[in-house]
């Protein structure tokens, strides 16, 4: 017998906190991307579509957080998980676009365009629950078989895309649901032991190539320190060696790496307390490439500084415990696994998104979910708060061997 | 368990966002001040700012020529071939056509810009395989334009020809970027056409004129490439390179608000095309006439005067390559002079420079020190906020001494007189020239545009009469009298009384020598008055030929004018003294030699007018050698000039020939009243002379007259010494002279002066 789902929202169980954290973090990003409406690439009118998004996503939620959430079981979850694909795959066949990395997007009318890759990753979790809810835990190898697929699927159409920092993203919120599904620990650090030397192998391998790697390796050497280097080597009269050491450091500042060289800019140049917002001159001046969307964080560390980037930070931390704390709450497996899964979800695209922006992390294209400017991201990310709100909102009884026999016998 | 397990997943995030933290607090305190160095070094940049160019003002400060600072249109090569739709797709075209022999005309702008489409389609499609075989450089060049008009990485490229040549996704790739390239072309040339209507051109000269400008540069790396065949000048060549592609060319001059507010305000549409200050040469429109040979005007600083500031840049360029140890005191004080050269005074490419006349003779005082500001800038290349700033320095403002006025007035006296003429006023009490008018005077863009027509005219509307003779000049002829009267006052053979006779014939060994009329019985005074050569020629046998050049020699005759006091004019005009004339085959000249030099010829060479006038100076000024001068003040700091310096002669030497000189407007003078020309009033006092030189006139040697007329009024109190010349004129100075002066004199703007 399926547990049965309580039809109406449980106002005293509904978590105001967890919205309320949301909608602040909405708020911060109101300003920062009114902060980037200013300046010679001018993105007047990127705040009316931003508040656009939200207006639209705000009904989303409320029709969601009505749903009994273990309705989904019975068809939507499903439905949304195959017709992502189904759209991921028609995407492929988007030839002329591939190179130039649009397949990503799908135009519609009024100059709007959608990121389905965006709803696949939040399509996914609820999936991954699914098929994770009723089983006992993942013992062996054979048992991560099919939640490993309902993974690869999407994200290999997405890594085909190429998306990757989706795709990266995918990973943890598999590995997290795998670990609070139960899974042996002894399986858990197999997987992560295997990953770590899959990597290593793959940074070895002839499949990567040169310029890949002069990319991961860059990460490692700080511009500041290679800058001091260089004019030590020019006072001491080593020109040479100093050549060599600029060139690296021009390699540091090119290409892929220029736009983390205008966010450490940027952030670094913000201090203590920040130049307020609409005040940081390095992105105000149209140096920070992407600065109302992936390097949004940039803006924030620079108009605010370390105090309110910080803020920022532990702002996402609160939502994340908030998530996990409806998990912990909830006894429903299904319920809980979705729980992890967005919490897991948000948490790694922060950590990404700020890790780039502060150069500890290549740079993957994970935009920062509440903040960053952009339609698909901001209907995803209130989409998957609301199936967490639903979760938190209908209580579902699950009874336990004990109970259950206790009700059955009473109702005879 | 699963609570623990929940509790583990939350401690990771919390983990993992203080990692972020930490870093946020290493790049926001630890490395601040890094960072924050590194915003300024990429947020700011320096930039010259223009001067003003002083101006030309006339005696009572009335501005000839002034400058003024203009917004100039330039073009930056490496912006807009590397960063704009029209230049790639140009220049991958020109370079398919150019190196891969591609069929076809090569591809103009023009073209590029008439089918987009057609000339993208077919530089995207070259496959893989024509371009392999071409010279490194080449291959590199072509691989940038086709990569960044498809709007790819070098990687992505790569990937996307190696995954996608060998089948038909390249062709698709290709078909869909054609479109796009397109798209960006016409949107560019709708933008540069907008620009060209509000800078007022033609779109298509607007087109032209980057293309002339592009392709110069193609050709001088071309060039330089073909030059430097080992790789050891690779390095070399690509400084070199850079260097020429980063350098800014000026397109149009002195565009209107309009075409300013456009490139500014929307810098992305015109990327490579840039808008600066530069000062801009204005001359005033009411004295646009004003002898513009004399004023002179500016151009466009040549390819051989920038070549001193690159020689600069480039040495500049070796000691800041140098070792900080082997840089000492002396190699620092030179980079620091090479610095300041460079930045504030070395001509820049849009910059002008005196090319003519006063301008050119006064370039250094007329132009300014450049300044230099560094500026916040963004992204875009605005600025936006002011660091430092040394200013410009204007250059000086230099004063001449002419009267703008009266020179005009001059020279409309000149113009309707119409023929070869000059007109010289100066003050003869210190030899400022008040006016310098010529005819021919052709204007500033005549000059300019038709220079070879006018260098061939016969006319030789070149010549400022004034102060430049064309051909082969006229000696002062009877004005030279003066002279004469003057050594044999001095001597004392004659004085005021002496009295001679005149037959109109005076036989001289076997030659007979004439004189216009036959004067009879005739003084001094009255001699001069009517020109009467005969006197003279008594007068000259007793003076003899060395007193005469002595006393020619006192008043200046032949020594340079000193003209300008920049003597740098460069205007030829100086008469060779009558000493070095002095012929060496003719030591034992006969006497009839003297007597032809007491009446202006013989041993009297060529003058110009304005040396004539200041040969009459001493005789209006009672007597001081004056040297004429055009620069009145530089600045505010009065031009060097030479004092008047008294000749030392009796005290009635001058007087007498002065009186003599009052009587030439009297009835029976040579410029007496007559046909309703009456310059009594004026109280004229002068000479006139009456030259023949021989030319050749259509194969046969012709005599020819030419007209002088030298003095100064009012005699009473002299304000004006004048020199008239008339080129070629039957009629002698008297009859050519008198109209002249009286037309002069009746102008309103001699008023001052009478």
């Amino acid at each position: 017998m399926s547990p049965r789902p309580s039809r109406a929202i449980n106002l005293e169980e509904f978590d105001w906190h967890l919205l309320a954290v949301a909608i602040v973090l909405t708020l911060i990003g109101f300003a920062f991307v009114w902060s980037t409406t200013s300046g010679p690439d001018d993105g007047a009118g990127l705040l009316y579509r931003q508040m656009m998004y939200v207006g639209a996503a705000l009904p989303l939620v409320a029709v969601v957080i009505r749903v009994p959430y273990p309705f989904l079981a019975r068809g939507p979850v499903q439905i949304a998980y195959v017709l992502g694909i189904a759209v991921l795959i028609a995407l492929l066949f988007r030839r002329a676009d591939e190179v130039r990395n649009t397949q990503a997007f799908i135009r519609l009318p009024l100059g709007f365009s959608l990121q389905p890759s965006e709803f696949v990753k939040v399509a996914m979790i609820p999936a991954l629950a699914l098929w994770l809810r009723h089983r006992p835990p993942p013992k062996g190898f054979l048992d991560l078989v099919m939640p490993g697929l309902v993974f690869a699927v999407p994200a290999a159409l997405i890594a085909k895309q190429p998306d990757l920092g989706t795709t990266v993203i995918l990973v943890p919120v598999l590995v997290a649901m795998l670990f609070a599904a139960g899974t042996k620990l002894r399986i858990m650090v197999t997987i992560g032991v295997g990953c770590a030397v899959l990597a290593t192998a793959f940074y070895f391998s002839p499949l990567m190539y040169d310029y890949q790697r002069a990319r991961i390796r860059s990460f490692f050497e700080s511009i500041p320190q290679k800058t001091l280097e260089a004019r030590e080597l020019r006072a001491a009269g080593r020109h040479g060696e100093a050549e060599t050491v600029e060139r690296g450091l021009r390699q540091l500042k090119q290409g892929s790496n220029l736009q983390v060289y205008h966010a450490m800019i940027s952030i670094g140049s913000g201090g203590a307390f920040g130049a307020g917002v609409r005040q940081g001159e390095h992105n105000q001046f149209g140096f920070l490439p992407e600065r109302h969307n992936d390097f949004i964080f940039a803006v924030v560390g620079e108009e605010l500084g370390f105090v309110g980037s910080t803020m920022v930070l532990a702002l996402y931390f609160l939502l994340v415990t908030l998530i996990l704390n409806i998990a912990r709450r909830t006894r429903d497996n299904f319920g809980r696994l979705i729980c992890v899964g967005v919490a897991t979800m948000f948490g790694f695209q922060v950590f990404l998104n700020t890790g780039v922006a502060t150069g500890i992390l290549p740079v993957t294209g994970v935009t920062l979910p509440f903040l960053s400017f952009g339609g698909s991201s901001m209907l995803a990310s209130y989409l998957a708060l609301a199936l967490v709100l639903s979760v938190g909102a209908h209580r579902v009884t699950v009874l336990d061997g004990q109970t259950f026999q206790k009700r059955s016998m009473a109702s005879v | 368990m699963i609570l623990v397990r929940l509790r583990v997943l939350t401690w990771v995030f919390l983990l993992l966002l203080v990692a972020v933290d930490v870093r946020l607090a290493h790049l926001q305190f630890v490395a601040s001040d890094f960072w924050r160095s590194e915003a300024a070094v990429t947020r700011t940049d320096g930039e010259a700012v223009a001067f003003r160019r002083g101006a030309l003002l006339d005696r009572f400060g009335r501005p000839l020529a002034y400058g003024e600072i203009d917004q100039t249109l330039e073009i930056v090569y490496f912006d807009f071939r590397r960063e704009t739709a029209i230049g790639r797709l140009h220049a991958g075209s020109k370079l398919r056509h150019e190196v891969m022999g591609r069929p076809g005309v090569a591809p103009r702008i023009r073209d590029v810009v008439a089918r987009p489409a057609e000339f993208a389609y077919a530089l995207l499609d070259e496959s893989e395989a024509s371009i392999a075989p071409l010279p490194r450089r080449v291959r590199d060049d072509y691989g940038f334009y086709v990569r960044s008009l498809l709007e790819l990485s070098p990687d992505e490229y790569r990937a996307a020809r190696a995954r996608l040549a060998p089948d038909a996704g390249y062709r698709g790739l290709v078909e869909d970027a054609t479109a796009q390239i397109a798209g960006a072309v016409l949107a560019q040339a709708q933008a540069l056409a907008d620009l060209a209507a509000a800078t007022g051109l033609a779109s298509g000269e607007l087109l032209a004129l980057i293309e002339s400008k592009v392709d110069d540069v193609d050709r001088r790396i071309a060039e330089a490439i073909e030059s430097s065949p080992t790789p050891a000048d690779a390095r070399q060549l690509l400084a070199f390179r850079r260097d020429y592609e980063n350098r800014r060319q000026l397109l149009v001059r002195g565009i209107p608000y309009g075409a300013v507010f456009l490139v500014n305000m929307r810098p992305e549409q015109y990327l490579g095309i840039e808008v600066f200050d530069v000062d801009a040469r204005r001359y005033a429109q009411k004295y646009e006439g004003l002898s513009p040979a004399l004023i002179g005007w500016v151009g466009d600083t040549t390819p051989e005067i920038c070549a001193t500031t690159r020689r600069h840049e480039l040495r500049l360029r070796e000691l800041d390559a140098l070792d900080p140890e082997q840089i000492d005191d002396e190699t620092a004080a030179e980079i620091e002079r090479l610095r300041n050269l460079i930045r504030h005074e070395d001509y820049l490419p849009d910059e002008q420079f005196g090319v003519a006349g006063l301008e050119a003779a006064l370039e250094p005082a007329l132009r300014g020190v450049r300044g230099f500001k560094r500026v916040t800038r963004d992204r875009a290349g605005v600025d936006r906020e002011l660091i430092d700033q040394r200013p410009s320095i204007p250059g000086q403002d230099v004063t001449l001494a002419l009267d703008a006025e009266l020179q005009l007035a001059a020279e409309r006296v000149l113009e309707r007189f119409h023929h070869p003429s000059a007109i010289v006023l100066l003050d003869p009490s210190d030899g400022a020239i008040r006016a310098l008018a010529s005819y021919p005077n052709p204007r500033r863009e005549e000059i300019r545009r038709d220079y070879a027509q006018l260098a061939a005219d016969p006319d030789q509307p070149l010549f400022q009469r004034a102060y430049r003779m064309p051909g082969n000049p006229p000696p002062p002829g009877s004005i030279f009298k003066l002279i004469a009267a003057a050594a044999g006052l001095e001597k004392g053979v004659i004085s005021e009384f002496t009295t001679q006779v005149c037959e109109q014939l005076y036989p001289v060994g076997n030659r007979t020598m004439k004189c216009l009329h036959r004067h009879g019985s005739i003084d001094l005074k009255t001699a001069l008055a009517k020109s009467c050569n005969i006197f003279f020629y008594k007068e000259a046998a007793a003076v003899g030929l060395d007193e005469m050049q002595d006393m020619a020699r006192r008043f200046g005759y032949g020594t340079p004018s000193g003209f300008g006091d920049p003597e740098t004019l460069g205007l030829q005009g100086v008469a060779r003294s009558i000493g070095e004339h002095a012929y060496p085959f003719q030591t034992g000249h006969g006497v009839g030699f003297t007597l032809q030099t007491a009446i202006g010829h013989g041993a009297v060479d060529d003058i110009t007018p304005l040396q004539l006038a200041t040969l009459i100076a001493p005789f209006a000024n009672g007597g001081s050698r004056v040297r004429p001068y055009l620069v009145d003040r530089i600045g505010a700091n009065p031009a060097p000039r030479t004092p008047p310096q008294p000749l030392g002669l009796k005290p009635w030497t001058i007087d007498v020939v002065r009186r003599a000189m009052q009587l030439v407007a009297e009835p029976g003078g040579t410029v007496g009243p007559t046909e309703g020309i009456d310059l009594r009033p004026f109280k004229v006092a002068g000479k006139t002379g009456t030259p023949q030189s021989v030319e050749n006139r259509g194969g046969k040697s012709v005599e020819v007259d030419h007209a002088w007329f030298a003095g100064y009024f009012p005699y009473d109190r002299p304000k004006l010494a004048f020199a008239i010349y008339a080129e070629a004129r039957t009629g002698g100075g008297g009859r050519t002279g008198r109209p002249i002066l009286y037309d002069l004199l009746t102008q309103p703007e001699s008023e001052p002066y009478r």
